[in-house]
């Protein structure tokens, strides 16, 4: 019964989150698929520098449009176009290229004024006073170890990775029903 | 079959519940080093040993002394940025960061999270659990396991005690000369820090921890986060974030100084990846809770 709640809100939640419509290109040479797995059917290659839109990401792939196609490609294999933060309206060259494709602009919230940046910049940290009574203060908001999460999570066992090298290690597969 | 899976599982929680030392230093941190070493001058052999002596002393750090060293760190960090003032965000960022620390080796740490009211794009930890998140980094974010991976990143670098590391190397008596410090601080007058351990601390958040401590706690935060059940992947949309913001924009300015670029990063964390490609991982969203708490605020 659970599960199916969870599945539910799963249902509900997934489509809108990841909406994001933003201007990108592709980082190197890649695939285009007709689904978000490496073994789907390949629409077509796509270059480096190839501009896109991006739809939405679904783990480690973005669905993405070019002018002609539309399909999945590896989320690694992307990146955004650059933008000012400080700018309400992004300086977004490929958007420009990409108008006619643009069909949403950055949310608007992450624009924030440049010249009132404040706290925790080099000059305020060197000039820093410690506050040991805010630092208690923390202890209002604390959450002790048996809190038992309330989000539907579900834990994995996972090891952790070895280097970057070519010797990573396997993840260990979900076995929560054998503990 | 069943007995082959409980004794994988067995030894699953066998190699968690290892001392962080024999993630840290046996397998892939200074372990390379040490097989490099071979053939190169003596000069560079010993600072490799003076290295691991480091090292290995940090391992065995007394964990009380750590909790000081880190509290000492969290109340200068504070000085310069005071928590917002919201008490539902500040428990909420506490839920999602207890939930991630509970997936590693170290719970029993006092864990603390909180979100500055600083406009820059940065995040911080301490030794001994205080994590802070910048405001400017929070509203950049996408959702809640954006915000876990942010967080997983911290606590990586409290679990390998990265911070201890590098004030030992900037301290020119090393571990010892770090500890005398933080020891004459619980020895003063209650609560006071002495100057020299302000300044020791400011140093190491100026100065930033190892690129290659950074680049550890990318791989170990994917995978502290995935184990808690989010998206493996949100670590790297975060990033790709804040590769597309201009690196001249003021707001990154500290965070630059002290990281390797974004695109670095991502480079770097691709191989590890390839482990989770296709798992697309359904886990709940959890929108609503972001949204309220986070994405909703004024």
């Amino acid at each position: 019964m659970e599960k199916i709640f969870y599945f539910l809100i799963l249902i509900c939640v997934t489509p809108q989150l990841f909406a994001t419509d933003k201007a990108a290109v592709i980082s190197r040479d890649t695939e285009l698929f007709s689904k978000p797995f490496k073994d789907a059917e390949t629409i077509t290659e796509l270059s480096t520098q190839t501009a896109i839109i991006i739809l939405k990401r679904k783990g480690g792939w973005y669905q993405i449009k070019t002018d002609t196609k539309e399909g999945w490609v590896r989320l690694t294999h992307v990146r955004l176009a650059r933008k000012n933060k400080a700018q309400q309206d992004p300086d977004n060259n490929v958007g420009e290229i990409l108008s006619g494709l643009a069909t949403g602009r950055e949310k608007s919230d992450q624009a924030t004024t440049a010249t009132a940046v404040k706290g925790l910049s080099e000059e305020e940290l060197r000039n820093a006073e410690p506050d040991v009574d805010a630092l208690n203060a923390l202890d209002n908001f604390a959450v002790n170890e048996n809190f038992d999460n309330e989000s539907g999570l579900q834990t994995h066992k996972i090891d952790y990775l070895a280097g970057d090298g070519p010797e990573i290690k396997k993840t260990t597969p979900n076995e929560e029903d054998e503990l | 079959m069943k007995s082959f899976l409980r004794l994988t599982s067995l030894l699953f929680l066998v190699s968690i519940s290892l001392p962080t030392s024999a993630i840290d230093f046996g397998g892939f941190g200074f372990g390379g080093l040490e097989s490099e070493e071979e053939g190169n001058s003596i000069d560079i052999g010993e600072i490799f040993d003076g290295i691991k002596d480091i090292s290995r002393t940090i391992t065995g750090i007394d964990e009380e002394a750590e909790i000081e060293i880190g509290r000492d760190a969290a109340a200068v960090l504070l000085g310069a940025s005071k928590p917002v003032n919201d008490p539902d965000l500040q428990r909420y960022v506490n839920k999602v960061g207890r939930w991630v620390v509970n997936q590693t080796s170290r719970p029993h740490l006092p864990w603390r999270f909180a979100v500055l009211s600083s406009d820059h794009v940065n995040a911080f930890a301490t030794p001994g659990g205080n994590i802070f998140i910048t405001d400017g980094l929070l509203r950049t974010l996408n959702g809640e396991a954006e915000l876990a991976a942010v967080l997983a990143h911290e606590v990586a670098h409290v679990i390998q005690k990265h911070h201890i590391k590098a004030m030992s190397s900037l301290n020119t008596s090393g571990l010892s000369g770090v500890l005398k410090l933080a020891g004459q601080t619980s020895s003063g007058q209650s609560n006071q820090l002495t100057t020299a351990m302000v300044g020791q601390v400011k140093d190491m958040y100026l100065r930033g921890l190892d690129k290659d401590d950074e680049f550890e706690a990318d791989r170990m935060g994917v995978v502290i986060a995935s184990r808690a059940g989010y998206d493996p992947f949100a670590l790297v949309a975060v990033l790709q974030t804040l590769d597309s913001i201009n690196p001249e924009d003021s707001s990154l300015a500290l965070l630059y100084k002290t990281h390797p670029p974004a695109s670095d990063r991502l480079d770097r964390l691709d191989p590890a990846l390839a482990q989770f490609e296709d798992s697309i991982d359904e886990s709940p969203l959890l929108e609503k809770r972001f949204n309220t708490y986070v994405a909703r605020r004024p």
